[in-house]
């Protein structure tokens, strides 16, 4: 009996963390080069994204809710035309103190910006910011204005 | 049908094996579609090597343009009647005279600090415009604009009335336009230039 129980567990969460990784994870690394400067690298399931979308509180997405709104399906469509594409650098900007760059990284959007002191780098699944998308898209309760 | 015997199994063998390299094929195929790029690069040598490099597929910039609904650009039509003084003109009754007119210059105005010449050549329309004609001197600008007809004529084509113009069409167009420029401007500061191509890295 316990052995079943167990098996049911082990089975659930296989399910579980294959629902919670089928999105990819979302990488932020902030590196700065001063003696105490942070160096923080974390690397987050992107499914949790679209999830939290799920639970903010309405109140907190109401005064931007029509925009959003408006902006959903833009950002649906530009998410499945960005999957379609080879990795390319969308926009380049360089000067004497800092190096920006939007591109596309294999299956993400990567957003990097170098300068003398610190390096961050963001880099997202195309497919979370999809599902982040369908998610606030789909919520009644973001509908009305 | 019987699965168990040899010769089934071949035969479906060989069925799946041919519909999945038809499959392949499609994909290839889909896959190989060139798609066209719009670069825009600005080079100010002066300001410390600032490098400002765009690149946007016009697959991309279509669904974007066709998409949004908001302020004067609605669902890849924009109104520019707010934007540009247009002191009357029709200018939508002023491209389509330039795109049924025949090859020639339309505008030329030239005096000590400037010439500015508009034509129509081999399917192009044609903006050049010099400011100051010492090119030594800083303020010097030259410009060149060279915008595809079929362009144009998309622009105007289905716009609805005189100050409205279907971008989304008017891209629809260039996507379909070989490897072209269509902006160059340099002064004594910057260069700027755009142009389509089927590269991704604007290189």
């Amino acid at each position: 009996m316990l052995g079943k129980i167990g098996l049911g567990l082990l089975v659930a969460g296989i399910a579980a963390s294959g629902y919670i990784l089928q999105d990819g994870f979302v990488h932020v690394s902030v590196d700065e080069s001063t003696k105490a400067g942070t160096h923080l690298h974390l690397v987050v399931p992107a499914k949790l994204a679209a999830l939290g979308a799920h639970f903010i509180p309405a109140r907190h997405l109401e005064r931007e809710a029509r925009k959003l709104h408006d902006l959903l399906p833009t950002l649906e469509l530009t998410a499945t035309e960005l999957a379609k594409l080879p990795d390319s650098v969308f926009v380049e900007v360089r000067n004497a103190e800092e190096h920006v760059l939007v591109s596309k990284s294999g299956d993400g959007l990567l957003v990097e910006e170098r300068s003398r002191n610190e390096h961050v780098k963001v880099w997202v699944p195309i497919r979370a910011i999809y599902d982040t998308a369908c998610v606030l898209g789909s919520r009644s309760d973001l509908k009305s204005e | 049908m019987n699965l168990r015997s040899t010769r089934t199994r071949w035969a479906l063998g060989g069925a799946i094996l041919a519909v999945a390299l038809l499959a392949g094929s499609t994909f290839k195929a889909q896959a190989q579609a060139p798609e066209r790029w719009l670069h825009v690069r600005i080079d100010n040598p002066d300001d410390k090597g600032e490098m400002v490099r765009v690149n946007v597929p016009l697959a991309l910039a279509q669904v974007l343009i066709s998409s949004v609904d908001h302020d004067q650009l609605h669902h890849g039509h924009v109104n520019i009647g707010h934007h540009a003084d247009l002191n009357g003109v029709d200018l939508k009754a002023m491209l389509d005279a330039v795109r049924t007119a025949p090859d020639g210059e339309f505008v030329s105005v030239k005096n000590r600090d400037q010439d500015v010449r508009v034509s129509k050549q081999n399917g192009y329309l044609l903006v050049h415009v010099n400011n100051s004609d010492d090119k030594r001197d800083k303020g010097h600008q030259e410009v060149q604009v060279r915008v595809p007809l079929a362009v144009v004529d998309a622009l105007v084509a289905s716009s609805k009335g005189g100050d409205d113009l279907d971008v989304g069409a008017a891209l629809r167009a260039l996507a379909t336009h070989g490897d072209t420029d269509l902006v160059n401007i340099k002064d004594g500061k910057q260069t700027v230039h755009v142009w389509l191509d089927s590269k991704n890295n604007g290189d």
